[in-house]
């Protein structure tokens, strides 16, 4: 297909599930704005979320009506219809579950090349590079699509959102999913349990405590940022031993060996056996009395200090962050 | 006499039918399982010497005083009084027959029933103690708890049948004029004083009476003792006869099948790994399983019984003995067709597995054989030579490399061998940042060449000398000690790989095989022939095991080469070190390797030091819980041994808790911080390696030279 005579760029946004839209959708229009005339897709009601899109610059925005039995079968549908519409420069999707498989199914509909959780997007001389951060952040990738509409997904988080309001048009956009399509339906809601932590084996973050934390009452510090992070809880063997967590949270040799994206360790000097279960994480931040610790080693950011004054601190600054920003969204709008 | 003669030989004739049965049955048995692993016949002097301390002189029973007085009263009975056993026959065909030559003789008479009064004193006493320390009373405490009670008192109570019928019959005979002895035989005499006024016919009827109950209760003893664990009288002297020597601990044996090393480069298809099934075990195995007395020594002393842990080791051995009995008929069934015929608890026996639940049938629970911790305290005390530890860890050898089941927090040390050559997996980079800020240069041999010929020794760091930062402290403590000697060494650097120790221990022998013919191979092309650790597991594996792969080194601990430097002048501790310090014995440089004076020397030699000995010191210090592999497992039943050492340090009233070996010194720490967390320890209590404390001295307190031990002690704790 090539790149669009128009120069638009297609912007599937996302819900909060309290309502309202997420911070990647802003994060996505940015993006987009580099690239072309920006135009937001939203699915499902409210429409009134339409104008929140108009602050990142979305100059059109179509609505799809009644997806919620459809979420992501309504939203492939008007992408692809969208896409044959205004041949687009690209489309961007926030990288997540519901994110990856719209976006899979959007690039074989189109036959189009996909990259997907892309930290970056800059135009480039034949059509828009990608970049994406691979092997444990060791090595940048850059790519372009080179058939069809180029399809991304986008990991929002490192992308800053830049407000450049306009107002949109608002268009609705009435699409009907093939009959296979239509067969995959959403039947019930089932009501969203308490935020379940995730495992401490796959959690992209981390949140540790460890002797220094020193009782356990204050390991409820731990557990309380590790729910502002929406992380799991970790605890060194003194931890575990002296039973302020589960011996299941035991981070280190002859415990839980943990790959996150993000390790918190709080009040842990950094033992070799307690490193050996967390050297793998992506980033480490460590938090400490003891200025000689050996954590700070191997920390990227490292805060020598009582953590008791420190965290509570840390925690009030997370949420005041997080009622800004969305964090998980959904298509589906409001269920 | 011809009624005493017929029946006398007919109840012998009878006894000795049912008693060979049961013998060759339980040859037979033996004969079903694999042969030994060379070396059981080697080295004979030794092996006599230690048939003659340990059975005819009862040395390990006499460790413990009183029990083992008492048996040896009893044993040496037994032994003597065989020469009543003789006079006994020989009245069957003789009235008045007496032993040749010395037959009449008083010292006889007066020995013979010197020990049949210390027999009946030894009984009381045995009595008494398993009066005392009833486990029905006084629970897992008890050294005989899980012992078959009821079998142990009938035993005791035929041989006190053998004692008084004995008794009985001499009286008898001094009164009808048949005793062998007019003089010396103090306690036959006074039984026949007793007697006599019974009459002359009385006295007749009573000889009579008195030969045959003798000579039938000895034989249904005889008949008790092959159904029974007191089987051991006759096992016992081959059992100590054919036992690694000097003892079953330090190296283990390498995997042997049918009798023939393993080669894990190319194992054939029937080459049996470990132990998977009790037919496995080696026939000296089972010989161990058919010795054990279940005196309960061994579980006694074990670390993880004291912990509220399942295993003891005298019960792994009567559950492998009992399992041994109970499958017999399968395996001496002569072909499958038999086997189908077998009643259905013989089946089932033969079904269980080897290690598992006890849903499953398991003989072994798997909690039971990782629980242990290698420490040898049960191979220390018992007194028939028993090698548990040998058989745990072939039981173990089989779970891992076999049926790949073993506590999964292994997994992670595991992999960390194989790819980094360190069990946190930091790899060979890391292995030189303990040199950092030292005030010297310390000397590192460069890859591919070969020690000069003035370097004295090869300074083997170990993982924990060069990763662990508690650790870390001691090596920068030998260093500096040895530098101040003029000792001229080298270390390794990034070439040093783990020496194998936690995976052997754990079962993982391939591995094992691959990490100590890697390091021979550097060794061995460096040139390496002294070789100085700080480790006591790094010492016994290369000292001790690396031979069998042809890696020969005399291999000295620092304590055994600082102890020496003090002595010769070399290192001069002057400055005072003001404490009360007590000294815990590394299981693996302690009892397995006979390493007990040099730390102590050391400690002896800085001022100011006040040594108190734990109660378990030397050949029963008690573990610190981190051998057998456990340092890499999670402890996650009963209380935790190294806290149970470290009360039993504090208890001292000791300052600083000394010891000689990173693992102790690790768990050490971390019960130390647990105590004081729980405000049941002072905080100035710390845990010090010997180095530590002699490098104190010898540079006083804050030094110039800042690079080392001396004043930084805070202990990493996470």
């Amino acid at each position: 297909m090539g790149i669009g005579p128009g120069g638009s760029v297609l912007v599937l946004a996302q819900r909060r599930a309290g309502g309202g839209l997420c911070r990647s959708s802003g994060a996505l229009l940015t993006l987009a704005r580099r690239l072309g005339a920006p135009v937001g897709v939203l699915c499902g009601p409210p429409e009134g979320d339409a104008a929140s899109l108009g602050r990142y610059g979305a100059a059109t925005v179509y609505t799809v009506a009644d997806s919620r039995r459809h979420p992501t079968g309504v939203a492939v549908e008007a992408l692809a219809v969208l896409a044959r519409r205004l041949a687009p420069a690209a489309i961007l999707i926030a990288a997540g579950r519901e994110g990856q498989e719209v976006a899979a199914r959007v690039a074989v509909r189109l036959d189009s090349g996909i990259v997907t959780d892309a930290v970056d997007i800059r135009p480039g001389p034949d059509g828009p590079v990608a970049v994406q951060c691979v092997l444990d952040r060791s090595y940048r990738v850059e790519s372009s699509v080179v058939r069809g509409v180029p399809v991304f997904t986008v990991a929002t988080r490192s992308v800053a959102a830049r407000e450049a309001p306009v107002d949109p048009v608002v268009r609705r956009l009435a699409v009907r999913p093939a009959a296979g399509v239509r067969e995959v339906r959403r039947i019930a809601p089932v009501g969203a349990p308490a935020p379940r932590r995730p495992d401490l084996a796959t959690a992209a973050v981390v949140v540790a405590g460890g002797r220094g934390v020193g009782s356990r009452d204050s390991f409820r510090l731990v557990d309380q940022v590790a729910e502002a992070l929406g992380g799991a809880v970790g605890g060194s063997h003194t931890a575990t031993q002296l039973g302020w967590c589960s011996p299941e949270a035991q981070v280190d040799v002859v415990g839980r060996v943990v790959h996150p994206r993000l390790y918190l360790a709080l009040g842990i000097s950094g033992s070799v056996r307690h490193r050996a279960g967390m050297r793998a994480a992506a980033t480490i931040v460590a938090i400490d009395r003891d200025p000689a610790a050996p954590i700070f080693a191997v920390a990227d950011l490292g805060v020598v200090g009582d953590l008791h004054e420190v965290v509570p601190e840390l925690l009030a600054e997370i949420r005041r962050r997080r009622t800004t920003d969305g964090v998980n969204g959904t298509f589906g709008g409001a269920a | 006499m011809i009624v005493r003669l017929v029946l006398g030989l007919t109840i012998t004739a009878v006894a000795f039918a049912l008693a060979g049965r049961r013998v060759w049955m339980l040859y037979r048995l033996g004969r079903t399982a694999q042969p030994v692993e060379p070396g059981r016949t080697r080295d004979v002097p030794a092996r006599a010497w230690a048939v003659l301390t340990e059975v005819f002189g009862q040395r390990k029973l006499l460790r413990w005083s009183l029990p083992g007085a008492a048996h040896f009263a009893v044993f040496w009975g037994f032994v003597i009084l065989g020469a009543t056993i003789v006079e006994g026959f020989g009245a069957l065909f003789q009235r008045d027959f007496h032993i040749p030559l010395i037959g009449t003789d008083a010292w006889l008479g007066f020995l013979e029933d010197l020990f049949i009064v210390a027999v009946l004193v030894g009984l009381a006493v045995f009595a008494a103690l398993r009066l005392l320390q009833n486990p029905a009373r006084t629970g897992r405490r008890s050294r005989f708890f899980g012992s078959h009670l009821g079998a142990a008192w009938l035993v005791l109570f035929m041989i006190f049948n053998v004692m008084w019928t004995l008794l009985l019959y001499r009286g008898a005979q001094v009164n009808t004029g048949n005793f062998p002895f007019p003089h010396g035989a103090f306690a036959s005499h006074a039984v026949a004083r007793l007697l006599r006024p019974a009459g002359r016919t009385a006295g007749d009827v009573l000889e009579t009476v008195g030969i045959l109950g003798s000579l039938g209760v000895v034989l249904a003893f005889l008949v008790l003792v092959v159904y029974s664990k007191h089987l051991h009288i006759f096992l016992a002297p081959f059992n100590v006869a054919l036992a690694r020597r000097p003892r079953a601990l330090g190296p283990l044996l390498p995997v042997y099948s049918g009798g023939n090393p393993v080669d894990f480069e190319d194992p054939t298809e029937d080459d049996k790994i470990g132990r998977g099934a009790i037919e496995d075990f080696t026939w000296k195995g089972m010989l161990d399983f058919a010795t054990c007395t279940e005196c309960g020594r061994c579980q006694s002393q074990c670390p993880a019984w004291n912990t509220e842990k399942p295993l003891s080791p005298k019960l792994l051995i009567m559950n492998l003995r009992d399992h041994a009995l109970a499958k017999a008929p399968y395996l001496l069934a002569a072909n499958d067709e038999v086997r189908e015929t077998l009643p259905d608890d013989v089946r089932a026996e033969a079904q269980r597995p080897l290690v598992g639940a006890v849903e499953a049938g398991g003989v072994i629970d798997p909690d039971v054989l990782w629980s242990c911790v290698t420490c040898g305290a049960c191979v220390e005390q018992c007194p028939v030579d028993i090698e548990h530890v040998d058989h745990i860890v072939d039981m173990r050898r089989y779970q891992v490399l076999i049926e790949s089941q073993f506590p999964k927090e292994a997994h992670t040390m595991l992999r960390n061998l194989e790819r980094a050559g360190d069990p946190w997996g930091r790899g060979a980079a890391a292995r030189t940042e303990w040199m950092a800020g030292l005030p010297f240069e310390v000397p590192v041999l460069a890859g591919g060449e070969r020690l000069p010929e003035d370097v004295e020794y090869l300074f083997w760091v170990g993982c924990a000398g060069a990763l662990d930062d508690n650790a870390k402290r001691t090596s920068r403590a030998v260093a500096e000690l040895l530098h101040e000697a003029g000792v001229r060494y080298m270390v390794l650097g990034g070439a040093e790989t783990c020496t194998g120790d936690p995976a052997r221990r754990l079962g993982q022998e391939l591995l094992f095989q691959e990490l100590a013919a890697q390091n021979v191979k550097t060794l061995d092309d460096a040139g390496a022939r002294k070789i100085v650790v700080t480790c006591a597991h790094c010492f016994n594996a290369l000292g001790n095991e690396y031979p069998q792969l042809g890696g020969v080194y005399e291999v000295v601990h620092h304590t055994q080469l600082l102890a020496r430097l003090v002595g010769e002048g070399r290192l001069t501790p002057v400055h005072e070190v003001d404490a009360a310090v007590t000294y815990h014995d590394p299981c693996y440089l302690g009892r397995h390797n006979r390493v007990f004076s040099p730390p102590r020397e050391v400690l002896g030699g800085v001022p100011g030091l006040r040594l108190t000995e734990m109660p378990r010191n030397r050949e029963t210090s008690f573990c610190c819980g981190a051998g057998g592999a456990r340092m890499w497992m999670e402890e996650s039943i009963g209380t935790r041994i190294n806290e149970t050492r470290t009360d039993e340090a504090l208890a001292t009233g000791a300052e600083v808790v000394a010891a000689a070996c990173p693992y102790c010194i690790v768990m050490l720490t971390d019960g130390v911080s647990t105590r004081k967390q729980q405000g049941r320890a002072a905080e100035q209590v710390r845990v010090a390696d010997i180095s530590d404390l002699l490098l104190r001295s010898v540079r006083g307190p804050g030094d110039g030279a800042a690079g080392a031990a001396s004043t930084v002690d805070k202990p990493i704790v996470d």
